[in-house]
């Protein structure tokens, strides 16, 4: 059966392939044939375009040139010669513009010519002639060649109303070329072509498209069919199109014919056997015009696609019978080795189950256990017979639980709904972790229950060890800072719904405990912390938290039952200190600590709020001596003025870090001149930029910084900086002034600023001669014999010396004699109300006449007005700084003239 | 593996290209024979434009051109026309030119007469009125096409118009508006009419010409240039107001003060001139180069003028002629 259906359609495949070559040899023949003939045809119709477009300008030329311009003999003449030679041209037209001012002299004019009812038309869409509503100016036919009395029903017919041709006719004027564009509907034949050309006033066509377009005549109109064009010339059925393309075509080329063999065969013919293309493109003046021309379709064709028709069918009903066939076969074949893989599938589960450590147990529906693997009888310690006539739940009564869960184990809904892994402990001490996971069919419909049980007893004990690890001081054994921080967290919590409850936080740290290391070593200070921990946990158990918070550092939490217990508390703790020794076998410790506290208020929010108060209470405690317990208030100023400074702190680091810093200038000019300054001296200060693009001085942060310690640090970045800006003005006109730079206390106690400086002058090349440093009189008498090493270092090295602030310390000129100084600078308090003041007046007169008795210089700071630079001159004073001179500004605009000027 | 033959003869192929392509693009512009064209007059008079726009058209791609304006017109004095042509000497003598093209008269009158008669420096002259036996042209050096305004039908339609034979001329008091008078003058003798001749030196004087007109059958107007404070504006308003007869004009910037005119093309010149000068460039001698008139010009209506002094011309006349834009007074500033 299947041979014999298989040799039919073999014979019909060789039949059809048969017939397949037989009718390809047709076709390649055709379309040799056809691309041979085509180009002479195309350029027939080519030339008959031109040689109307050559008529055309023709026309044009003559009209331009005439004397009288258009001439109706004339036109009528060439047109019918045009229409005589090209029979496509189907009509010939003059288009005149008309002022309507004009219409009547022009209209009698038209009488000469053999039209006696002149009258401006427009042309509906129906295709009907209708006069036309007065126009301020019209583009109308007024020559139409062949006249007939069809066609001179046109004469009149205002172009300006068809929107198409007017843009053309426009074009055709402002380029003086000649403009192709598709016919309007209802005028001449839809397929034909409007050859336009234009024609202007006067002899001369204008030069410019302005005036070409204000003085345009009319012009002259072609209409050739296109479909008259090809018919004489393209092979019967040939598929051919024509478009033209012009500016006026909104969307390219504008189809003016189109036709194509739509028989269905024809369409399958064309994608198995493509027919010839052929492409032409025709510059048509300032438009072009597109043939498409396709081979016609040949018989032979039609044969091959019967043919190949006849071997597709037989091919299909082949292919369908066969498929069928072995998609059973195939079919059969599957479901047995799917039997086959589902028997091993469930023989390796099992096998699996019986070797795993986990235990495992399954129940059906009605949670009766079907199934418990060996490790499930050794962890139940139960037989497997005897587990398989028990439910679930019986099973897990044995356990208790070991989290706060909401897990019943006497109920198995809540079983069998468990959300996640469970611990539990059994009776025998074994830690177990349950997980129980639902069976559903494909439907969703329950099944039965699968619980997988794991002996976790090892891990679990590790887990508890590295959490209290973690929670835990390793000496100590007491509470760490984590447990002390949770704890605050959790007391905050519920200090809202327990308000009766008072509770006081504290740091306690330990003074001189360095000093117990120092002496009897590390395993005494470790000895001492681990009596004191416990000393202090057996004292406030039933009080509060203690933790060791690091080192010497502990953290208290006391809590009471009202204020008069914390208070009692409180005063137990102070007393505590006061009276706790530790005894070594060679030595006995005095310890005594230093107590920061704060009381747990509404207003805390958080840990931190907490902690920082207790922090500066603590810094507090150490500010006011040894062995203190300091309560924060948030009413003492004090504590206001360390809670501002400490906000300095992040400005100033971040600051520091990112080189955010600036530096200005100021003058220091001689008093010689009370009106015009020529400084060459300058003070460098430090300015902080803030957050909104407006520079700070540094007084607030100051303090700040002198307190925890960063002055060291700002004074060694002012000093890179400033010899950096200072090397950049070598070559400039201020590459010889003077700067000074201002020290604090902390570096006048900096034993290694000297060999700082030292690197930083050769860095830099900064001549040492051109800086001078400024100490103030407190920072030199607080450091005596420290600054004096540093003052005579650096004025080895070049560097002058200025004293600064002179006269707001203890102002004892006996200390100037063992000062090497360059520079006294008076202190602006007294020279700022020297006009007023008498006092002050004497104070400058006589630290001045001071220096000047040790040969040293005298600076005047805070001059503000001239009166001030007077009396200063007067008093003979060197030098001055203020307002009245300049004020401060960056000191890279040193080198602006502008900046110079001010300061003169 | 390229041996060391191979390798050579890629090195010499890629010196070969690299050296030729750029030394022949320099050789290609470095060869641009050079035009030197000599204006009489400035950029901004209108009909010099014309004449220079024609010139660089017809001339672009063919030569290296250079300009010299002697501005004789603004700076008619003269010591500036001596300085001018000494200028242009010197420019000569110096950058050596193949051609000079010069336009209109006073290039030729004291650049080419004077100094270059029968040189071996060819020169191509244009924009000259009407005649170029003053110079003694042609020379052996010398072609050019020489200006002819159309004033035979100018008359003949003016008549035809106003059926008078009673004409005045109004024009600047220049030595070229009595040569054009002269030639008006002539023809209009052929054609019995008689033509008065009012010089104006003031624009006041053009003023109240323009005005005793009216005793007239028609106006010829001659060119503003020459005349002393003319104002464009004023002139086209105080002729709306004025006028009561037929004024026609050769002069294309006379249009908003003339009815009707047959007026001259200057880029006709220009495009002569450079066609020429190529001829000359590709080898032939100007001798060899008959001189040639203009051919060119065209016709102008105002109608707004037309309108005011109530003349009725034929609808042939009227449908044919270009119409003057009513925003042209400045046609007649330069």
């Amino acid at each position: 059966m299947y041979k014999l259906l298989l040799t039919t359609i073999v014979g019909i495949l060789v039949f059809s392939f048969g017939t397949y070559q037989s009718a390809r040899h047709s076709h390649v023949l055709e379309q040799r044939e056809f691309t041979r003939n085509a180009s002479g045809i195309i350029n027939r119709i080519h030339s008959d375009l031109l040689s109307i477009v050559s008529d055309m300008r023709s026309m044009g030329g003559a009209h331009q040139t005439s004397p009288d311009g258009f001439n109706y003999a004339q036109h009528e003449h060439v047109s019918k010669a045009l229409i005589d030679r090209i029979h496509a041209v189907d009509a010939s037209v003059r288009f005149d513009a008309i002022d309507h001012n004009d219409l009547a002299p022009y209209a009698t004019e038209l009488r000469d010519h053999g039209i006696f009812s002149f009258q401006p038309k427009t042309l509906t869409r129906d295709g009907e002639l209708k006069p036309l509503p007065v126009k301020e100016n019209y583009l109308s036919i007024i020559g139409y060649n062949p006249s007939t009395p069809m066609s001179n029903r046109y004469i009149g017919l205002d172009l300006n109303h068809l929107p198409r041709l007017r843009n053309a006719i426009r074009e055709s004027t402002a380029l003086y070329d000649v403009v192709a564009i598709a016919a309007p509907r209802n005028w001449v034949s839809d397929s034909d072509l409007l050859i336009i050309f234009p024609s202007y006033y006067g002899n001369q066509v204008p030069t410019d498209v302005e005036s070409r377009l204000l003085q345009t005549d009319g012009g002259y109109l072609v209409s050739v069919s296109i479909e008259k064009l090809l018919q004489q010339r393209i092979p019967d059925n040939s598929s051919v199109s024509v478009s033209v393309y012009n500016n006026q075509s909104i969307s390219g080329y504008t189809e003016l014919y189109n036709v194509a063999n739509n028989r269905s065969d024809d369409r399958m013919l064309h994608s198995i056997f493509q027919p010839v293309e052929l492409n032409y493109d025709f510059r048509i003046g300032n438009s072009s015009l597109t043939l498409n021309l396709s081979s016609p379709t040949g018989e032979q064709r039609s044969i091959l696609l019967r043919a190949v028709m006849i071997g597709l069918i037989a091919l299909f009903v082949y292919t369908v019978s066969a498929s069928a066939v072995i998609i059973r076969q195939r079919s059969v074949k599957n479901l047995a080795e799917k039997d086959k893989a589902i028997q091993r599938e469930k023989e390796r589960a099992l096998v699996t189950l019986r070797s795993i450590d986990d235990a495992v147990v399954t129940a059906d529906k009605n949670n009766a256990i079907d199934y418990v693997n060996p490790a499930a009888q050794q962890l139940l310690k139960l037989h497997h017979e005897d587990l398989l006539t028990r439910s679930v739940t019986s099973v897990l009564t044995s356990f208790s639980k070991t989290e706060n869960t909401d897990l019943d184990l006497g109920q198995s809904e809540s079983i069998l709904n468990a959300p996640g892994p469970v611990t539990l402990l059994s009776n025998s001490g074994t830690v177990v972790n349950l997980r129980v996971s639902p069976l559903h069919d494909t439907e969703q419909s329950r099944l039965g229950t699968v619980l997988t049980m794991r002996d976790i007893s090892k891990e679990h004990a590790l887990t508890s060890e590295l959490a209290h690890q973690a929670m835990h001081d390793a000496l100590t054994g007491i509470p760490n800072r984590r447990s002390f921080e949770n704890a605050i967290i959790k007391l905050l919590e519920h200090a809202r719904s327990t308000p009766d409850i008072k509770h006081a936080v504290s740091y306690i740290d330990l003074d001189q405990f360095k000093l117990i290391n120092d002496t009897a070593g590390h395993a005494v200070g470790d000895e001492l912390l681990i009596k004191l921990s416990n000393d202090l946990t057996n004292h406030f158990n039933d009080a509060g938290l203690l933790a060791r918070l690091g080192g010497d550092e502990f953290g208290l939490i006391l809590s009471a039952s009202n204020e008069q217990n914390l208070v009692d508390r409180i005063n137990e703790l102070y007393e505590f200190f006061q009276s706790y020794y530790f005894q070594t076998s060679k030595q006995l410790f005095s310890v005594r600590a230093c107590i920061g506290m704060t009381h747990i208020r509404d207003t805390h929010l958080t840990m931190n709020d907490v902690l920082s108060e207790v922090d500066l209470a603590c810094y507090a405690a150490k500010d006011s001596g040894r062995n203190n317990l300091h309560i924060y208030d948030p009413d003492n100023k004090d504590t206001q003025q360390r809670q501002g400074e400490m906000h300095y702190l992040p400005i100033l680091q971040t600051a520091l870090k990112e080189d955010r810093f600036l530096i200005y200038v100021q003058a220091i000019a001689s008093t010689s001149n009370l009106d015009t300054f020529t400084p060459t001296h300058y003070e460098c200060l430090l300015r902080v930029p803030g957050d909104n693009g407006q520079v700070s001085t540094p007084f607030k942060f100051i303090l700040a910084a002198e307190r925890y310690e960063m002055m060291r640090d700002i004074d060694r970045w002012v000093i890179h900086n400033a010899f950096q800006q200072i090397a950049g003005f070598r070559n400039t006109p201020v590459a010889n002034h003077h700067f000074s730079i201002n020290l604090s206390g902390q570096s006048a106690v900096d034993a290694t600023l000297p060999s700082y400086i030292e690197e930083k002058l050769k860095e830099f090349n900064v001549a040492p001669q051109t800086i001078c440093f400024e100490l103030t009189e407190t920072a030199v008498i607080s450091n005596l014999s420290q600054a004096q090493q540093l003052i005579g270092y650096l004025r080895e090295t070049g560097c002058s010396i200025a004293l600064d602030d002179f006269g707001s310390g203890v102002s004892s000129f006996g200390y100037l004699k063992n000062l090497q100084v360059d520079y006294l600078k008076i202190d602006g308090q007294f020279v700022k109300d020297i006009t007023k003041d008498p006092i002050d007046l004497e104070m400058v007169r006589s630290i001045n006449n001071v220096g000047k008795a040790l040969g040293i210089k005298t600076i005047a700071e805070f001059v503000e007005t001239r009166e001030i630079m007077k009396t200063l001159a007067e008093l003979s004073v060197d030098y001055a700084q203020g307002y009245y001179v300049n004020k401060p500004f960056p000191m890279p605009d040193l080198l602006i003239d502008e900046q110079t000027n001010k300061a003169a | 593996m390229l041996n060391r033959t191979g390798l050579f003869a890629i090195w010499m192929v890629c010196t070969i290209t690299i050296n030729a392509v750029p030394s022949d693009q320099v050789l290609a512009e470095e060869q641009l024979p050079k035009c030197l064209y000599v204006s009489s007059y400035h950029q901004g008079y209108v009909w010099s434009d014309g004449i220079e726009a024609g010139l660089r058209q017809g001339l672009r791609g063919h030569c290296e051109i250079r300009q010299f304006d002697m501005d004789t017109k603004r700076r008619k004095d003269a010591g500036n026309i001596q300085s001018a042509a000494a200028n242009v000497l010197d420019l000569i003598d110096k950058w050596k030119p193949d051609v000079v093209i010069t336009s209109d008269d006073n290039a030729a009158k004291f650049v080419v007469a004077p100094y270059y008669r029968d040189s071996e420096l060819p020169f191509v002259f244009c924009g000259i009125n009407w005649t170029v036996e003053e110079y003694g042209f042609p020379y052996e050096n010398v072609t050019g096409i020489v200006e002819i305004a159309p004033i035979t039908p100018m008359l003949q339609q003016a008549f035809e118009i106003t059926e008078g034979r009673n004409a005045l001329y109004i024009g600047a008091e220049t030595l070229s508006e009595q040569k054009n008078f002269q030639r008006i003058f002539e023809e209009a003798q052929d054609l019995n009419i008689a033509i008065e001749y009012r010089p104006t030196a003031t624009f006041q004087d053009w003023i109240d010409a323009y005005q005793s007109a009216n005793a007239y059958d028609f106006v010829v107007l001659g060119n503003h240039s020459g005349i002393e404070n003319w104002d464009a504006t004023e002139a086209a308003s105080q002729a709306l107001q004025l006028a009561e007869k037929l004024t026609v004009t050769n002069h294309e910037r006379m249009m908003p003060v003339a009815t009707l005119g047959y007026t001259k093309m200057p880029w006709e010149h220009g495009e002569w001139a450079a066609a020429a000068a190529r001829q000359v460039l590709s080898g032939t001698r100007p001798n060899e180069i008959p001189l040639a008139t203009s051919k060119l010009w065209d016709l102008w209506v105002n109608e707004q003028m037309l309108d005011i002094i109530g003349l009725r011309i034929s609808q042939k006349l009227l449908r044919k002629a270009k119409k003057l834009p009513i925003e042209t007074a400045e046609l007649i500033n330069n």
